[in-house]
């Protein structure tokens, strides 16, 4: 197997690639962070509802927000360094224990939500093109079409009302039934009805672009060679279509997958806070609202973190999936 | 290239792309003729409480938990997405385009860094940094619009690049500089106006995209806290949910018409304007 040198290459070149990315975010991080009005001391102050000027000077020495901008900027890179975000004070313990604490179920969110939009959008898109110029065809485009137009807090609330309040069939909000102390089986189906809706309302928009994406390219291979010569040898057009080329049309998706990653971020956090999901979205919507730009911030380079590996990954995949990718 | 008569006629002939017109024109007149039609501050109490829609002449659509009503609500909300989405789309065009035409012509130097520069800013979950950056900003129309324009710029900048990169090995450039036309006349007079249907494309979509983060800024309780848009209206309703549902359901969907609307008619450009990708 020759494939080996490439992949280690491919993994040298995307790190070198991504090193002075990571350099810049974390720069633009911290002087957001230093354009936020108000610091630390001041949101304690706030919190404790009075301050003398020696306490606010007190506490601003003891976090350090009297130095100079320099060493403040070289204290936060020591900070990262030692894999520390900084300290909350309105939650009174440091950003990465809350960050760690919410993002599982982040992940359990998303992952669910990226999994249905993948399940479902390609065999739409697959159905689509198979039917192309048809009714099934029109029907799907201006259903994709809807469901990319509708934000997600709002089908996200469309949905409490049908399934919880209408026909009380999901629960409307939480990741689990509060003192239930359920286990095995039943505690599973318990976290599933708890999941349905919000992974679904999250899902929605990535079904409508994943669905676009696979009719399109279905269509662009339908006319290559080989998949004529595949009709030519007589095989049936099913498996032609599911196993010679679907394939070739789904790989396309994963080019996009580093950008969904944000966006889809960014859509938990209005879909956790419509069903008090546990997770990272909230912590940043209740960052917003009690001010704390220390936790919102360390949210948004994590975010950042996670777009730059998964498109290192995206790297590789594309280099061990497809031999023709070249090395630059 | 298709003639202009061409392009006009496929579009006229599309029936997707006229319904989302009609629905663009009548959500831009409400928007222009909101104080006409609704005097007064939409946010001011002018009847009893939940007042259901349809069940009194005077308030078409009901009233809110304050006695607001819904329908002027609504008309005045349309301005704050329209506004919002022409400014902030307009802001992302012009700084895209600077950058994309700029990385593509001059290339070289130039190019690696406006590359890295998109690169860095696309690590950004886009709705996110719009948070960030109005929040640390006072939440206000004009905050709201840079920043949603701030975050918008990237794809269109990529966009630009791919074309100016294309075009500016073409017959018709070098004849331009063969003749001796300055860089800028070349670049705006010449390579633009033949950038122009991929980025009107995109321009309806970066409408859309910049109405729904509006209004889900404002339904986190983000948005401009003087006016009413259809995102607070959905995040005030949403307390009201198992009661009086109309609150949540009307706002949304002019919210989901209008956006729908734009991409309707966007998909109907695209295949005006690109005849060789339409729909086979």
């Amino acid at each position: 197997m020759t494939d080996l040198p490439r992949i280690v290459a491919t993994i040298r070149r995307t790190l070198v690639q991504a090193v002075p990315t990571v350099i810049a975010v974390v720069v633009i991080d911290f002087f957001l962070l230093k354009l936020a009005p108000g610091d630390a001391a001041d949101a304690l102050a706030a919190e404790a509802g009075s301050a003398t000027a020696e306490t606010m000077a007190a506490l601003r020495s003891h976090f350090g927000l009297d130095q100079p901008v320099v060493v403040q900027f070289v204290a936060y890179i020591d900070n990262l360094l030692h894999a520390s975000l900084g300290f909350s004070p309105l939650y009174n313990m440091p950003v990465s224990r809350l960050i760690a604490a919410r993002l599982p179920g982040s992940l359990e969110l998303m992952v669910t939500a990226l999994v249905l939009a993948l399940l479902i959008g390609i065999a739409a898109g697959v159905l689509m093109s198979a039917f192309a110029g048809r009714t099934l065809d029109r029907v799907l485009s201006v259903v994709t079409l809807l469901f990319y137009s509708v934000p997600g807090f709002w089908i996200g609330l469309m949905l409490i009302v049908v399934f919880s309040v209408w026909l009380g069939w999901l629960p409307s909000g939480g990741a689990e039934t509060i003192g239930a102390d359920l286990t095995g089986w039943a505690a599973f189906i318990d976290r599933l009805r708890h999941l349905i809706l919000p992974a679904g309302s999250l899902a929605l928009f990535f079904i409508a672009i994943y669905a676009r994406l696979v009719r399109a390219s279905m269509l662009e291979v339908r006319d290559q060679d080989y998949v004529r010569t595949a009709a030519a040898k007589g095989l049936s057009r099913s498996r032609i279509t599911l196993r010679h080329m679907l394939w070739n049309a789904v790989l396309p998706l994963t080019t996009v997958a580093g950008m969904h990653v944000g966006a889809i971020l960014a859509g938990a956090v209005v879909v956790e806070t419509v069903f008090s999901w546990p997770g990272l979205g909230r912590l940043a919507f209740e960052a917003v609202l009690k001010r704390d730009f220390s936790v919102l911030l360390g949210i948004l380079l994590l975010s950042s973190m996670m777009v730059i590996v998964v498109n290192m990954l995206v790297d590789l995949l594309q280099a061990w999936l497809d031999p023709r990718i070249e090395l630059r | 290239m298709p003639g202009r008569s061409g392009f006009l006629g496929s579009f006229l002939r599309n029936p997707a792309a006229m319904a989302g017109s009609s629905i663009l024109f009548v959500v831009i007149l409400g928007a222009l003729f909101a104080p006409v039609a609704f005097p007064g501050d939409p946010l001011d109490m002018v009847t009893r409480p939940f007042v259901w829609p349809f069940t009194n002449r005077d308030h078409l659509l009901g009233s809110d938990s304050l006695g607001r009503d819904v329908l002027a609500g609504i008309v005045h909300g349309a301005r704050v997405s329209v506004l919002v989405g022409l400014a902030s789309t307009a802001l992302g065009l012009a700084v895209g385009t600077l950058v994309g035409a700029a990385a593509g012509y001059l290339g070289g130097r130039v190019d690696d860094a406006l590359v890295r520069l998109t690169e860095i800013f696309q690590t950004f979950p886009p709705f996110l940094l719009v948070i960030v950056l109005v929040s640390i900003a006072e939440p206000s129309v004009a905050t709201i619009t840079l920043s949603i324009g701030i975050v918008s710029w990237p794809t269109i900048a990529r966009l630009v690049r791919a074309e100016f990169r294309s075009l500016k090995q073409r017959d018709f450039v070098l004849a331009a500089e063969g003749l001796g036309y300055s860089r800028l006349r070349i670049v705006f007079g010449e390579i633009l106006p033949n950038t122009l249907a991929p980025i009107i494309v995109s321009a309806s979509v970066m409408v859309a995209t910049a109405i729904l983060s509006e209004a889900a800024l404002s339904f986190l309780g983000l948005g401009d806290p003087n006016l009413v848009s259809w995102g607070s209206m959905i995040g005030s309703g949403r307390d009201q949910l198992r009661t009086a549902a109309y609150l949540v359901v009307l706002p949304g969907s002019a919210l989901v018409l209008a956006v729908l609307a734009l991409n309707l008619v966007g998909d109907g450009l695209n295949d005006a304007l690109n005849p060789r990708n339409r729909r086979r």
